[in-house]
């Protein structure tokens, strides 16, 4: 029997059907709807990532919640483009080029909304809203907090308040002199501050903020003489909620 | 009659009268099955019982999914990307009890075309040096045997191949090129000029 009506014989014996027309449409939608949750979460999660080092720096790359949105910003970015690989024209393209565009993008999302306090907004959120997340950062809050135990901060808790205080005073007041630069005079204390890219926000509107970050940098002048050992230590224990608890 | 009527139209037009009459689909199976046949073949080694089955199935999933070929579409490029699906998934389960087939009709103008594109040999083979080049053929890995086998003996242009493997255009350009080097330099190593 030649190839033709074997499966028509086929098709009839085991009623196979044409698939309707709206299963495609459905399954388009589907993959669309999936498509634009990933395109969400891969922005959200580079958009808080890019939070995290603008306002905490290097010190952040080793917290939890930063590996975790970044797990998340790989785990999107891989979806976007087997997704796209398969419904789109996305193939066209080749990986070396649809990735750096898909990161660019997401950078310059991330800087926008950073500027734009978006992403403080949404990080905020996302610590009242999930209580595995809240876990987390208070985690974090523990290691920032034995850190401190180590480094004498906690006697030192409400001094260093005050410190901190006055050290925005003195800061806000360079600032306001014409010609000086807290930024761009001081390399270390713009890095220990946390303040790359977006310096006058936590000063001016936030101040509490960036409060650990400054309490560690006075305590770490005032205990270790050479003001490096514990700062660093306790900076890449964690972490950028700190300011929250104290 | 139906069927002479059904011969006259293009494979687009009779993809749009197949959910409502299935002897147009016999058409599109009588123009595609030889190429099919030959294109799984080359992919996954079959021999020829077990091609009828992979063939079959290709056939059974394009009238299944038929609506999802969309318009201003190549049926053939359609075709060949769902049998391309079909043949690596039958390969990757299969690939360790597949033997190497042997050329068929099509592999052979394949081979001439390999030979006057790469070597720019003219003389006519002799049987001896024609099995020597089979089993070169035979070498290559599947990925490159497949673009080799599109563009030299189904004549599809880069664009037609980028869309039957999903792959970019200059992806598929590499994989000619180098699977045109891999086939010279083991006509070199063997020494069979």
């Amino acid at each position: 029997m030649e190839l033709d009506k074997k499966i028509l014989n086929r098709i009839e014996k085991e009623k196979i059907a044409v698939r309707p027309r709206w299963f495609f449409a459905a399954r388009n939608f589907s993959f669309g709807l999936l498509d634009v949750v990933l395109l969400a979460s891969f922005l959200i999660s580079g958009m808080i990532m890019i939070y995290f080092y603008s306002n905490f720096g290097e010190g952040s790359f080793l917290s939890v919640a930063f590996l975790a949105w970044a797990l998340l910003l790989a785990v999107s970015l891989f979806g976007i483009l087997q997704i796209n690989r398969k419904i789109s024209s996305l193939y066209k393209l080749r990986l070396a080029v649809a990735v750096p565009i898909l990161l660019i993008a997401n950078s310059a999302f991330g800087f926008y909304s950073n500027q734009k306090g978006l992403a403080d907004n949404v990080e905020a959120k996302m610590e009242k809203t999930l209580p595995a997340y809240e876990k987390m950062i208070s985690q974090d809050f523990k290691t920032v907090r034995s850190a401190k135990q180590e480094t004498g901060m906690g006697k030192e808790g409400n001094q260093a308040k005050s410190d901190q205080t006055k050290s925005d005073q003195s800061e806000n007041q360079q600032m306001q002199q014409p010609g000086s630069n807290p930024a761009s005079g001081q390399g270390n204390s713009v890095k220990n501050n946390g303040m790359k890219g977006n310096q006058s926000k936590p000063v001016q509107n936030n101040s509490n903020r960036i409060a650990p970050k400054k309490m560690l940098q006075n305590n770490s002048q005032q205990g270790n003489g050479n003001g490096n050992g514990n700062a660093k230590q306790i900076t890449k224990g964690n972490v950028f909620k700190m300011m929250k608890y104290f | 009659m139906k069927a002479d009527i059904f011969e006259q139209k293009t494979d687009e037009e009779i993809v749009e009268i197949v959910p409502k009459d299935k002897e147009a689909f016999a058409v599109l199976i009588r123009r595609y099955d030889k190429r099919l046949f030959a294109y799984v073949r080359r992919i996954t080694g079959q021999s020829q019982d077990g091609l009828e089955d992979i063939v079959q199935n290709i056939f059974i999933k394009a009238y299944v999914n038929i609506y999802s070929c969309q318009k201003g579409k190549k049926f053939s490029s359609w075709l060949y990307g769902i049998a391309h699906n079909e043949a690596i998934d039958y390969w990757r389960k299969n690939k360790k009890h597949l033997d190497q087939a042997s050329l068929d009709d099509e592999d052979k103008n394949l081979l001439e075309t390999l030979r006057s594109e790469i070597d720019h040999m003219e003389e006519i083979l002799t049987e001896e040096k024609r099995m020597e080049f089979e089993k070169i053929i035979g070498e290559l890995p599947a990925k490159y045997k497949e673009v080799l086998f599109l563009k030299y003996v189904e004549d599809k242009s880069y664009e037609e191949i980028s869309e039957i493997l999903r792959k970019p255009v200059s992806s598929v350009g590499t994989l000619i090129r180098r699977a045109k080097q891999l086939f010279k330099s083991k006509v070199e190593k063997y020494g069979i000029r």
